[in-house]
């Protein structure tokens, strides 16, 4: 009583008290500014230290680092919420981990999970002889006994908990505690917005890495023409340094004449589909999807370009061989025709000559229709093994014995032409590795080739020199057959093109075009090669040549 | 034993008033709230207070609504127009009820809240705006002091704060005020100044700093109180209780009072009387019941009424100081009962317990119980 009463007389005397000063309460103030303007500060800090590609540990390094001068803390920990499970991300400092990361928070006794689902700012102490929590045990390992946790919530989801731990108190006041709330505010949508960019990002480089296994080449244009994006085929087709920032029309309709597949797609606003020559002479199916905005305008093109020339080879060639099946197979039939007559012929020839004698005037005559009829047999033979179905197996075959097969097939042909054919077989070649076969349905196209070629040139000695020999190549053994005529020859333009498919020099009825281009297409299946030289006006000479070994 | 003596500056003489506009130059005012009211804005006193003000080209902006028993919304209202107008410093021109409702408003513009928040010790937090009070009435003391009393019609129930912070910084104390006042109001605001001088004297708070003050202010109140009331231009009169009752002031915010106090803030919380006729009425009955508390002081007050040298029998000398006191009343024309002074019915348990609760009565020399205080108010009524 008597203290009580002393007590309150001190009071209202006031030894203890003072008129509150100005100069106190401005540096208070100024204090208070200066801790907030700290404070702004690390928000704007935070939000400028944390990059997308940084990872989330060295932002939360930054966060405690700028923290500690007013908030002594020695740990933060970041959980986020994934899939309704609480789980830990990333902490600070990685040394103080007493759970690794990863850890998933079940729901009982969770500290983290009560700050969670009561959207509240835990301020939480505990000692050894009070631990009720898990996370208790484990940070209490590490000597932190005070805790903040501060749920994140972003547009009012709960995305995870942040965890502030000090070995000692930290005393927070309401503006603490508002501040801890702006700054979980903040690195929530920073923490939400890394993860967006992450599957934005991952989204990105799966289509990225789809449209760089597109065989096909793709290309993707502004409303300029200009080449934005372009997958990897398209690189390897155009042959050209750098696709981006090229025009697409100049790309592919620099020298030719036929409509621009963009411009029709692009003011039409429609797909579109082109099948065109381009480049030096592929013939390619153009895709144009026009890329539409909001407002139905079209603000580019996706370019879909097919490279069909092999297609359409190959297509042509099933064709071709089609009609030369079908023609052998009718060959065939011929010659089974006629092997029944001749085999009368021939075998009354015989009966005829027994019966005339040496000595009859006749005899010659007789023996005429038997050479002949011999002819006409070798001729049918040679056409039926000729026209026999393919049979494409490798044996050892020698250039010599394809070239007198042929022409003994074609020889005749050759020769009523007024044409000389001089044979320089060179003797002892040894024999190369290859489909017989195919290697006549070469030498037929050369010869015949060679002989149109004598046609156009007239009073002279039409001659085809076909030459057998050893020649090495590309650094290899091999064995070549040349076929040499000295006709009209070949001009430089004319020669760069005769391998390719459907180009042809002869009229119409006559020509394929794709004799010399299967022809190379089996040279260098036997990893062989057909070589060409020829002068305009004196002549060509077709020089097939084959590895030893296939 | 430590002690504190706490005053502000002071400003004292004839023309005071014209030193207000160049003081809230000096405290860095330019926007000046004038807390006054009615009455004493009629007497003139107000307006030679804004013409100071003006001549220093400062801004003035007026707030003369204060009455006798200052309520809450006069003091919420005042803090209204401070912010309204941005002003920046407080003036009080008038007696204790217009310089309570000033200090009032500062503590609000600086501390926002109600005025209900700072009711006790110390509660202020923050600074207050610089601020002047003006004493044109001799009697409250409240322009040098550590209180401000708020009444709060919500509760029946005068509110004390106490603060070092609510001592002005300047006072400004110029006899003139005085010869405005009408004969009845300067015999109770001069009562009150005894009272006030009375009290800090036989308070367990005082110290020889308040010793000093106080009793100088009984000297010159016995000596000058009668002829000031009887004579509105005597200025030597006028001069004398100006100062008495600033040192009644100065003694009574740094030793406290004691129980006439406490049961005044009763009784004025409860019914619309004169603080200073209560303060009359309650002195002698109070002085009684605190005689055998402190019968040396009551001695030494005997000697300054009745004018005559110690003898051995000191018990003599308090009884002729409150016998002394009493004439000084009836001399002057004072009410003498509570019942005079217009108090009907009185809740005597009400006003007991209030009166108990009062800070003002720790530093009552003499122990005082409900019952004790219940028989001083039937004695007085």
């Amino acid at each position: 009583m008597f203290h009580e009463k002393e007590a309150v007389i001190e009071k209202l005397t006031g030894v203890k008290s003072s008129k509150k000063s100005y100069y106190t309460e401005l540096k208070r103030t100024i204090a208070e500014l200066e801790r907030k303007n700290k404070k702004l500060e690390i928000l704007s800090d935070i939000a400028k230290g944390f990059h997308v590609h940084r990872p989330i540990q060295e932002s939360l390094e930054r966060v405690i680092s700028q923290l500690y001068d007013m908030y002594p803390m020695q740990r933060i920990s970041l959980s986020l919420l994934i899939d309704g499970e609480l789980q830990l991300q990333s902490m600070y400092p990685e040394i103080l981990a007493p759970f690794p990361v990863g850890t998933i928070f079940p729901k009982e006794k969770s500290l983290y999970w009560k700050a969670a689902e009561r959207d509240i700012i835990v301020i939480h102490e505990f000692d050894e002889s009070t631990i009720h929590f898990k996370e208790e045990i484990a940070l209490a390992r590490i000597n932190i006994y005070h805790l903040c946790i501060v749920p994140l919530i972003v547009k009012e989801e709960l995305v995870g908990v942040l965890s502030f731990g000090s070995e000692n108190r930290i005393n927070y006041d309401i503006s603490d505690i508002e501040f801890l709330r702006q700054l979980s505010d903040h690195l929530a949508v920073l923490v939400e917005n890394a993860r967006l960019y992450q599957a934005v990002l991952q989204g990105r480089d799966e289509w990225e890495q789809t449209f760089q296994a597109v065989a096909d080449i793709l290309i993707l244009t502004d409303r300029n023409q200009r080449i934005v994006r372009c997958n990897k085929a398209a690189n390897d087709f155009f042959h050209v340094e750098e696709l981006i920032g090229r025009s697409f029309h100049e790309l592919i309709c620099r020298e030719s004449h036929h409509p621009c597949p963009f411009e029709d797609s692009f003011y039409t606003n429609e797909m579109k589909n082109y099948q065109l020559t381009v480049q030096p002479e592929r013939v390619c199916d153009i895709q144009t999807f026009p890329v539409i905005d909001e407002t139905q305008t079209s603000i580019g093109m996706v370019i879909y370009i097919k490279d069909v020339t092999e297609k359409i080879r190959t297509q042509a060639q099933l064709q071709h061989s089609g009609k030369l099946a079908a023609i052998g197979e009718m060959a065939a039939g011929v010659a089974h025709e006629l092997n029944s007559p001749l085999t009368a012929i021939l075998g009354n020839t015989q009966l005829l000559k027994r019966s005339l004698g040496r000595e009859n005037t006749n005899y010659n005559l007789v023996e005429g229709i038997e050479r002949s009829g011999n002819r006409c047999k070798t001729t049918i033979k040679n056409l039926l093994s000729f026209s026999r179905p393919e049979k494409n197996e490798t044996t050892q075959c020698s250039f010599q014995q394809a070239a007198e097969d042929v022409l003994s097939l074609i020889g005749f042909q050759i020769e009523r032409e007024q044409i000389t054919i001089n044979k320089k077989f060179a003797p002892d070649l040894p024999s190369i590795e290859g489909s017989p076969h195919q290697i006549e349905q070469i030498l037929i196209n050369l010869l015949l080739n060679a002989k149109d070629a004598l046609l156009s040139k007239k009073d002279y000695k039409r001659i085809i020199t076909i030459e057998t020999g050893i020649m090495e190549h590309a650094q290899e053994k091999g064995n070549y057959i040349c076929v040499k005529d000295n006709g009209i020859g070949m001009e430089e333009n004319v020669m760069n093109n005769i391998f390719k498919p459907f180009y042809s020099t002869k009229y119409k009825q006559k020509g394929t075009g794709l004799g010399l281009s299967v022809s190379i297409d089996i040279a260098k299946s036997h990893n062989g090669t057909i070589l060409v030289s020829s002068k305009k006006g004196s002549g060509s000479e077709f020089t097939l040549w084959l590895p030893e070994r296939g | 034993m430590i002690t504190k003596f706490i005053a502000p500056e002071i400003i004292f003489g004839e023309e005071a008033i014209q030193q207000t506009g160049e003081s809230f130059l000096r405290l860095g005012a330019q926007r000046v709230l004038i807390v006054s009211d009615p009455g004493v804005a009629e007497a003139g006193w107000t307006e030679k207070a804004i013409h100071s003000l003006t001549e220093a080209s400062l801004t003035c902006i007026s707030y003369f609504e204060a009455t006798t028993n200052p309520q809450v919304k006069e003091v919420e209202k005042g803090a209204q127009i401070y912010i309204e107008n941005e002003c920046d410093a407080v003036l009080g021109v008038g007696g204790g009820s217009a310089l309570d409702v000033a200090k009032a408003i500062a503590v609000l513009v600086s501390n926002g809240g109600k005025i209900e928040d700072y009711e006790g010790i110390d509660k202020i937090k923050k600074p207050l705006p610089p601020t002047i009070m003006i004493s044109t009435t001799s009697g409250s003391g409240s322009e040098v002091s550590q209180f401000a009393i708020i009444l709060d019609p919500a509760r029946k129930k005068k509110m004390t704060i106490v603060s070092k912070s609510l001592v002005p910084d300047i006072a400004i104390i110029d006899p003139f005020t005085l010869m405005t006042k009408d004969s009845l109001l300067t015999a109770a605001t001069g009562l009150d100044v005894l009272t006030h001088a009375i009290e800090a004297y036989v308070s367990v708070a005082a110290t020889p700093l308040t010793d000093v003050q106080a009793v100088r202010s009984m000297e010159l109140a016995e000596r000058y109180l009668r002829p000031s009331v009887a004579s509105k231009t005597n200025l030597e009169a006028k001069k004398a209780m100006a100062m008495s009752s600033l040192q009644a002031g100065l003694a009574f915010s740094n030793a406290i009072l004691g129980a006439v106090h406490a049961m005044s803030h009763a009784i004025g919380g409860q019914y619309e009387l004169s603080h200073g006729e209560i303060n009359s009425i309650l002195l002698p009955h109070v002085m009684e019941f605190n005689f055998i508390a402190a019968p040396e002081r009551f001695a030494h007050i005997g000697t300054i009424f009745c004018k005559q040298e110690y003898t051995d029998n000191r018990i003599d000398y308090g009884r002729g100081a409150i016998a002394a006191i009493r004439n000084l009343a009836d001399d002057i024309g004072a009410p003498k009962t509570l019942r005079e002074a217009g108090l009907k019915k009185p809740d005597y348990e009400l006003m007991a317990d209030i009166a108990l609760n009062d800070a003002c009565m720790v530093t009552n020399p003499r122990d005082v119980t409900k019952k004790d205080i219940e028989q001083l108010l039937q004695n007085a009524y």
